[in-house]
């Protein structure tokens, strides 16, 4: 898994930004997230925004298989039932 | 880029309020979202310290002023001021708790970034008996072996 996650940050740079700015909008945004170190450490939140990410990046490499079994971990560990193909963020809507 | 030029989030300074930074963080995006925010979830302007679970405002009030210069001057030499007020935040909170200090250590101050502390999180998160490390690696280093020498497919 670890293997799978490198790759994906190194095929895709974005998505290490992106994980940056959802950690400062989840901090922002949600009031009961106390720090950054709270975010990043216990919310399932973002964890499950950062898993889908990298579901998403798979699904658009064609590994369709790959990226179902990471919304199923997702569904199952943070309780985000995020479809891969969908979109969140920069974008008008979203669908979860 | 401009979303790191405004004060983190946490990272309240003397006389600085959440709400006062949620109004600072309405004036830069031009949304209404930190003012529903503010109504959402009122937070005390002042922190008292008798209340239960110091915040880290008070946390970072205390620190000595150089420590808080310096802190100020690595965000402005560090390529990611992001990371570096998680590790500063990490610190604080494994100088507070030695109990926690283990796992804060291990998930944060022993990584270069946020790129490796995600990766290995979240690989530990969701390792899995359906996808084995072995088949994993066996998987890349043939897909690498077979990139980079097609004949060995044959």
């Amino acid at each position: 898994m670890k293997l799978l996650i490198d790759s994906v940050f190194q095929e895709e740079p974005g998505i290490v930004q992106d994980l940056r700015e959802d950690l400062l909008v989840a901090t922002m945004r949600d009031s009961s997230i106390p720090s950054l170190l709270a975010a990043f450490l216990f919310s399932k939140g973002y964890h499950a925004v950062a898993t889908y990410r990298i579901a998403h990046s798979i699904y658009s490499q064609g590994r369709e298989s790959l990226a179902r079994y990471l919304q199923s971990l997702n569904s199952e560990l943070f309780g985000a039932d995020i479809h891969p193909a969908c979109c969140v963020g920069r974008v008008r809507a979203t669908v979860v | 880029m401009a979303f790191f030029h405004m004060p983190p989030p946490t990272v309240l300074w003397k006389g600085e309020t959440r709400a006062s930074l949620s109004r600072a963080a309405n004036e830069e995006i031009g949304t209404e979202g930190g003012k529903e925010a503010e109504q959402r979830a009122p937070v005390k302007d002042t922190v008292s310290s008798e209340s239960s679970g110091a915040s880290f405002s008070m946390e970072l009030q205390s620190k000595s002023p150089s420590r808080i210069q310096d802190l100020v001057r690595l965000l402005h030499a560090s390529e990611d001021p992001l990371w570096e007020l998680v590790k500063f935040e990490a610190e604080t909170s494994a100088a507070q708790d030695e109990k926690a200090a283990g796992l804060i250590q291990q998930r944060v101050l022993d990584r270069g970034g946020i790129q490796s502390a995600a990766r290995d999180f979240l690989a530990t998160k969701l390792q899995g008996s359906n996808l084995p490390v072995c088949g994993c690696r066996r998987q890349t280093v043939q897909g690498d072996l077979f990139a980079t020498s097609p004949p060995l497919c044959c």
